[in-house]
């Protein structure tokens, strides 16, 4: 059978548990357009004011932040749900019983996932979705293919910062400090919530270090500013520079942990 | 070749099932050693930081088990029978020794035994509560390789001949503890797998469920299905109604084993003595 269905059983499997728990499913929904109008009430704050940090991405503060806290939910999803899924795999009880399948540990880790990023696509859509259809967000020129494909560069590179914090998990049994870190400081310095360039020289330079800032600005300037790709080339090639370092290292300290729970039998320990 | 532990052994290979001899052992450890390492508390570490605190889960293990039956891997809380179970499991390395399930090396090979192999753990928190008996077990089937028509049909096969009836399509949670248990049977038979390992098979029965779990063992995985099933637990009457073997583990080493006639009543006064030994 081909990893491809195994992918479709988490899926299937995750989504049951998360309908099972009816309320937070529809919370989850509410949430999105509490969340929405306040940043829409925020920019109105905004509204009509000279903002040259803003200039860059069309000017508008809105559209701006719709898309940072949009695309950003990515990286708190990828830097926890890898974590997530080992600890709580670990606390239920199932991680034992995954492992003793012949399916191998690296499909459980990333197909136990799929459903987080799944939902955080969709969470995406309905974030850019309200924007636009309750308080009138457009998005002229966008381009929305060269946006997906950088999309898709920034889970990839994320997810090896998750990873390397699922490997702490399983082989600590406690969650990673520096996921909690890299999440903080991605949301302060990454332009999340205002553009880099306000930030003082130093905190730029650390923000260059955070793959959250070549994915929002590559993503922005392809949505907001209708750019190309060779255009937006700068921050994507920022982020394929994080992802060739990060990968290799987090794969092997996955690797390093894996081998060292089945050395001293923790793996069903918590 | 590792030899630790070994010289408490006698040095003859045992062949466990009477009836075929001459065939090549479902499972087969030579010289298998474990040692965890345990917690220390922390004036301990100050004082001697590199210091480490080693236990002795398995010593020196040679075991052969052939083709078919049911071998009891009998022996007291704590004497590695679960940590015996668990590096055939492939779930855990062993420090020394070699590990061979149906020829395959389970150390160098673990995905290959995982899939001739079936695992009824004792945890009955190793399924989703949330979902039914009949999604769990399309799920882990799925983990097994089985396609969706495939896993559903299997399921339906298993709910047959486990006798689960309208309990699979309840969910997990609400099962009482003998249908936990044999939805951790069922999953463990989803890929029709030669080799079944049991730990604790009827922990947490009462003695009707505990009684029909053992007919089930005897009578249709090892009878019907010719299954090779290897059963850790630590109760003399359920290993003598169901295994044509006994080994008996005491301390991480293997003490006895042999036709389970002659062995359990050397078993049974092993344990009467350790018992004698002990304060009330």
């Amino acid at each position: 059978m081909s990893a491809l269905a195994k992918a479709w059983a988490f899926l299937v499997k995750d989504f049951r548990i998360d309908l099972s728990y009816r309320l937070a499913f529809a919370g989850n929904l509410v949430f999105v357009l509490f969340l929405v109008s306040a940043f829409y009430f925020l920019a109105q704050m905004l509204q009509g004011q000279d903002l040259p940090a803003l200039r860059p991405y069309g000017g508008s503060y809105f559209p701006f932040v719709l898309t940072g806290v949009a695309f950003s939910s990515y990286l708190g999803v990828a830097v926890r749900t890898f974590a997530d899924t080992i600890r709580s795999a670990q606390v239920m009880g199932t991680l034992e019983a995954l492992l003793v399948t012949p399916t191998p540990v690296g499909q459980i880790v990333v197909f136990s996932s799929l459903y987080a990023f799944l939902a955080t696509s969709l969470r995406v859509v309905l974030t850019l979705a309200v924007g636009a259809l309750f308080f009138g967000v457009r998005f002229p020129g966008a381009n929305w293919g060269g946006a997906v494909l950088v999309l898709a560069l920034s889970v990839v590179a994320f997810s090896f910062l998750g990873v390397f914090s699922a490997a702490v998990v399983l082989a600590f049994k406690r969650a990673d400090p520096s996921a909690g870190l890299v999440q903080g400081l991605s949301y302060l310095l990454g332009g999340v919530y205002y553009p880099v360039a306000v930030l003082p020289d130093w905190a730029q330079l650390i923000a260059q270090a955070l793959p959250i800032t070549h994915a929002l600005e590559a993503v922005r300037r392809l949505l907001l500013a209708g750019a190309s790709l060779a255009e937006a080339s700068g921050p994507i090639l920022g982020l394929l520079v994080f992802t060739a370092v990060a990968g290799p290292l987090s794969l092997t300290l996955f690797w390093l942990a894996v081998r060292r729970v089945r050395r001293d039998g923790s793996l069903s320990q918590f | 070749m590792p030899q630790r532990g070994r010289a408490a052994l006698p040095a003859r290979r045992r062949a466990i099932d009477p009836r075929s001899p001459g065939a090549p052992p479902a499972i087969e450890l030579v010289g298998v050693a474990k040692r965890f390492t345990q917690p220390r508390p922390w004036a301990e570490i100050l004082r001697h930081p590199f210091a480490r605190k080693r236990v002795q889960a398995l010593e020196g293990i040679d075991l052969r088990v052939l083709r078919g039956g049911v071998t009891g891997l009998l022996g007291p809380n704590g004497s590695g029978k679960t940590t015996l179970l668990r590096v055939l499991a492939t779930s855990l390395l062993p420090d020394q020794g070699e590990v061979r399930v149906l020829g395959l090396d389970a150390l160098r090979a673990p995905h290959e035994v995982r899939r001739r192999v079936g695992v009824v753990l004792s945890d009955e928190r190793s399924f989703y509560w949330r979902l039914t008996g009949a999604q769990n077990l399309v799920f882990f089937a799925a983990l097994q390789g089985l396609d969706r028509r495939r896993a559903r049909a299997r399921v339906a096969e298993l709910g047959a001949l486990l006798g689960l009836g309208g309990e699979l399509h309840k969910p997990f949670r609400n099962l009482s503890t003998g249908w936990r248990h044999r939805m951790a049977l069922a999953r463990a038979l989803l890929a029709d797998p030669p080799v079944l390992l049991m730990d604790e098979p009827t922990a947490g029965l009462d003695p009707a469920a505990a009684e029909r779990a053992r007919r089930l063992l005897r009578e249709r995985l090892a009878g019907e299905l010719a299954k090779t099933v290897l059963v850790a637990s630590h109760n003399l009457d359920e290993v003598r109604e169901v295994c044509d073997r006994v080994a008996l583990l005491h301390q991480g080493r293997l003490r006895l084993e042999g036709p389970a006639a002659e062995a359990l009543p050397r078993a049974a006064e092993w344990f009467a003595a350790q018992a004698g030994e002990e304060p009330a």
